[in-house]
């Protein structure tokens, strides 16, 4: 028991951030996926067990992330986008500063797009974000490579559209501001 | 902006409160580990109940019955009673752990939820059903006694059933103090836990 929390513990160090990141591209709800990384971990933690080293340990715990966010998402039975007037919710600006500023804005227009994305292109983007390698995405998603390697060039384009498109909506946006 | 800025920008995210949260998920895990022990327990000592008690109705009925020739239908309402009252409560146990058989695959806060419930469930059973059915039992019991010793003297009739009365208040006094304890060691911690992390899923 001690070593398999200790294992846990570590495991949970190192990979919570990026188990956390691959629930937040999941769901558009921050709560959500704050509930849905809990859930992650508590799955991890019951299945330990089962993991006798025959894949990488990052495989098995991305397949246990996307595996709990699609039943999680079966269960909620709903996938809300974000509202793009969400993004302009920003944080006191006294407090932060204006890097950091621009980096909220970019993460939040980043995760805007990333929610109008189709569910399946959702769960490979952020595996791209967490740069793991085609290989890897195919044996979590289990599909061959070139086939991955294909879809992520499809879920790249759409992506950098969407950003393309957020951003000229803005710039029209401040455009009428000024008017 | 190109891909491998969005990657490093998307990359500075991390986990909420994140020393709580992995401290905590080791908690609810370890909490939730002992949920499915106590589980299991449930399910085994239910049954191993209804093994004892359906051949305990089979020798009731096809090997005492025809042995000692009952004088009066006391007998039969008597074992009737017993034999109901234990089966009402083996059933009751049933129904309580049969939700507990399904893998539950809601979120942590919905199956929490539902094992408090199932919880208080048994908790309240526990305490306030098995008295009276052992009270039930008792009674049939009595009646079978009744019967048994139909043809004796008043006297080792009366003795007989006091002996009988003293014995199974004993028993069943010892038994619902140990049944509490072991209610106490076994259920509270684990509801009271539940409870605790329950209260703590709401705030996130």
């Amino acid at each position: 028991m001690p070593d398999k929390e200790k294992f846990f513990e570590q495991i949970v160090r190192e990979n919570r951030d990026k188990l956390y990141r691959i629930c937040r591209a999941c769901l558009a709800d921050p709560d959500d996926a704050k509930d849905l990384y809990q859930e992650v971990l508590v799955k991890v933690w019951l299945h330990l067990h089962t993991f006798r080293g025959e894949a990488k340990l990052s495989t098995w715990l991305y397949r246990i992330a996307l595996n709990t966010a699609i039943l999680y998402r079966k269960q909620q039975n709903k996938h809300t986008p974000l509202l793009p007037q969400h993004i302009s919710e920003l944080p006191d600006a006294s407090a932060e500063t204006a890097h950091k500023q621009e980096q909220e804005v970019l993460l939040q227009k980043l995760h805007y797009c990333i929610s109008c994305l189709e569910k399946q292109d959702r769960l490979i983007i952020s595996l791209v974000l967490e740069e793991v390698s085609y290989k890897e995405i195919a044996e979590v998603l289990g599909l061959t490579v070139s086939h991955v390697g294909v879809k992520i060039n499809r879920v790249k384009q759409k992506l950098a559209l969407l950003m393309e498109q957020q951003a000229g909506a803005e710039i029209e946006l401040d455009k009428a501001d000024k008017r | 902006m190109n891909f491998e800025e969005i990657q490093k920008n998307w990359q500075t995210q991390q986990a909420p409160a994140a020393e709580a949260k992995a401290g905590g998920a080791t908690a609810e895990s370890d909490l939730l580990v002992r949920v499915k022990v106590l589980q299991r327990k449930v399910m085994r000592t239910n049954l191993l109940v209804a093994i004892v008690i359906s051949l305990t109705a089979v020798a009731f009925v096809f090997i005492l019955r025809p042995l000692l020739n009952p004088n009066t239908i006391w007998y039969d309402v008597g074992m009737g009673l017993t034999l109901g009252a234990a089966f009402a409560l083996g059933l009751l146990h049933w129904f309580k752990s049969m939700p507990w058989k399904k893998q539950v695959n809601l979120s942590s806060k919905a199956y929490v939820e539902q094992v408090l419930k199932k919880l208080h469930y048994l908790n309240t059973a526990n305490q306030r059903l098995t008295p009276f059915f052992m009270v039930a039992i008792l009674a049939g019991i009595n009646l079978i006694y009744f019967d048994i010793f139909w043809n004796e003297n008043i006297k080792l009739r009366l003795v007989m059933h006091i002996m009988l009365n003293a014995f199974m208040i004993s028993v069943g006094a010892i038994s619902l103090y140990y049944s509490k304890r072991h209610n106490d060691q076994s259920y509270e911690p684990i509801i009271q836990e539940l409870e605790e992390l329950q209260q703590k899923l709401e705030e996130v």
